[in-house]
């Protein structure tokens, strides 16, 4: 390890440390059922999202040989949106007032989408570009629907929508920390496992399948492991953008090239940043919180353009 | 001894009827014009490409029924041209080749190092491979073939956009794997720079396989005496050997 490992990793590690008191003026706030009940669930809800959305958004940036790809590629979010709405607008009231039904429509919202994707990429002479296309459209038509729902929604319901659709880590109690640990660890595991073969695609996937890659098994897998974390995410938290994106490049802007490392510290730096952003957005407006996908947008973006900025500069020299 | 077997291959539209036996041991030059098929026949054994009916067999045993790691132990490719935009270092991406040996990255790593000292490109270790320039990345491809320890290489013009003294390198190091021992299929439309950089004792085991509209035309060696004709036919256009090597005449201008 080099001294930019040892300096993502100890920075990451600070930052999640800091984060339960962060921003704290009046200590007698700080009561033992404030930080253990509402604090530490929301930091470690933080790390399984973030960690999760940033191996996810590495992995399809690998596998789809492309850096725009993200978490939601694949149609993940649109569905669990549609998910969501459908609970909120077709099904009577009493029925979204329970988080547990609205977050069941949003996970098999997730997997609706994403699992006919899974299955479409295995077969064969599909290019994957192809089922890049297939994610959009797929993403495009399910925002459709949405959309077609949204307009027959009342003004409660949307009201509901729109705040689910803003994404948030808050809680109390461990509820959805217990919910989210099992898919999130087996996306994460699953997704790490994938990480040789995702590697071997930067020259190409024919160049990858002489060298002795599976592509439609690491095809198949890479979709179906994300979308079981991402959906997962999704469900219990809201979309939170522009993770899954974002800490991929700086990782690897950071470091400096090599994708496996990469893949190391992606789910790290991933973690870090979505608690740091949640810290921020929590303490910034006095009184009111600011929706997380906010700061990880606001801080994510100028970030990554310095870096590029910055990276562009140290080749040209 | 036959390695592998390709019986009645087609590929609709592109290939038909295709028979062909790669030995071991054996250096087989794949020749024909543009469209002929050359390229999609190499991915058919490669298993890229399926074919819609025919069998393709190593040792007998159906490429298809074969692990993608336990095929890579046979077989490895390198395509016509490679593309890496990603920043990774040539011994880094050197390594990439070993994957089938599931070993530690360290000793991929060590490999791939020890392969790039052995042919005189220590120094490119930690160059980027986006900025290699065609002839560099050609090398870099052919160590990667190196590193992975197949047994039998399918280069697709392996000398294809490269300057001439690069060319000749790239066939020197090729022929000097296949005097070693290594077996491959590789194809081409200089068939000279095989003549050139191959001892002449040697293209009497040489095998020139001609192709067109997708089926193989001819088969014969590098010296034969029929050489000549049969590349006339199969590029309409007069073929003489002067010295060894192989003299292409344009066409006269009443043919055009």
């Amino acid at each position: 390890m080099n001294r930019k490992e040892y300096l993502l990793i100890v920075s990451s590690l600070i930052v999640i440390a800091v984060s339960p008191v962060f921003g704290i003026l009046d200590w007698s706030q700080m009561t033992n059922l404030v930080l253990w009940q509402v604090r530490l669930p929301r930091i470690l809800n933080g790390i399984l999202v973030g960690s999760t959305l940033a191996l996810a958004g590495c992995s399809f940036q690998h596998l789809f040989s492309n850096s725009l790809a993200t978490p939601s590629t694949t149609g993940t979010t649109a569905g669990a949106s549609l998910g969501v709405l459908m609970v909120i607008v077709l099904l009577p009231t009493g029925f979204w007032q329970s988080p547990y039904i609205l977050v069941l429509f949003a996970f098999m919202g997730a997997l609706a989408i994403s699992l006919p994707l899974a299955l479409l990429a295995t077969r064969p002479n599909i290019r994957i570009e192809d089922v890049l296309l297939a994610g959009i459209a797929c993403t495009l038509a399910t925002g459709a629907l949405t959309t077609g729902l949204q307009f027959q929604a009342d003004m409660s319901q949307t009201y509901r929508a729109v705040q689910w659709s803003l994404g948030s880590l808050s809680t109390v109690g461990y509820r959805n920390t217990v919910g989210l640990l099992v898919p999130t660890a087996v996306s994460l595991l699953g997704l790490y496992s994938q990480r040789r073969s995702l590697l071997l695609l930067m020259s190409g996937e024919e160049m990858a399948w002489n060298q002795g890659v599976d592509i439609p098994s690491v095809r198949a897998k890479t979709i179906v492991f994300a979308a079981l974390g991402v959906g997962a995410s999704v469900a219990w938290c809201g979309p939170i953008a522009f993770v899954g994106l974002l800490v991929p490049h700086m990782v690897k802007l950071f470091l400096g090239q090599s994708g496996r490392l990469t893949f190391r510290y992606s789910p790290i730096v991933g973690g870090a940043f979505l608690v740091c952003c949640d810290s921020i957005g929590r303490v910034v407006l006095n009184g009111v919180e600011l929706p997380v996908g906010v700061l990880t947008a606001g801080l994510g973006a100028p970030l990554l353009i310095g870096l590029v900025i910055s990276n562009r500069r140290k080749q040209t020299i | 001894m036959s390695l592998i077997q390709l019986k009645d291959v087609a590929l609709d539209p592109i290939l038909r009827d295709i028979q062909l036996t790669i030995s071991e041991g054996e250096l087989i030059v794949l020749v024909g014009k543009n469209g002929s098929g050359k390229t999609t026949l190499l991915r058919c054994i490669s298993g890229w490409r399926l074919p819609d009916s025919g069998s393709i067999a190593i040792n007998g045993i159906p490429l298809a029924n074969f692990k993608p790691t336990e095929r890579a132990q046979y077989i490895s490719s390198l395509p016509q041209r490679l593309s890496i935009h990603e920043h990774i270092s040539v011994q880094e991406w050197i390594a990439f080749g070993r994957f089938r040996f599931n070993e530690p990255h360290l000793q991929s790593l060590k490999r791939a190092r020890d392969l790039l000292t052995k042919h005189q490109m220590a120094g490119f270790a930690e160059r980027s491979m986006a900025t290699l320039s065609g002839g560099e990345a050609q090398r870099a491809g052919l160590i990667s073939m190196m590193s992975q320890e197949s047994r039998v290489w399918l280069l697709d013009e392996p000398a294809n956009h490269l300057d001439p003294k690069v060319q000749f390198d790239v066939y020197r190091q090729l022929i000097s794997a296949w005097e070693s021992g290594q077996t491959m299929v590789l194809t081409t439309h200089n068939i000279n720079l095989v003549t050139q950089t191959a001892p002449i004792d040697k293209h009497a085991k040489i095998k020139v396989v001609g192709m067109s509209d997708g089926t193989i035309d001819w088969v014969c060696t590098l010296h034969s005496d029929a050489l000549c004709d049969h590349l006339s036919d199969l590029y309409d256009c007069k073929v003489s050997r002067e010295q060894g090597h192989l003299l292409f005449h344009p066409p006269s201008e009443t043919q055009v």
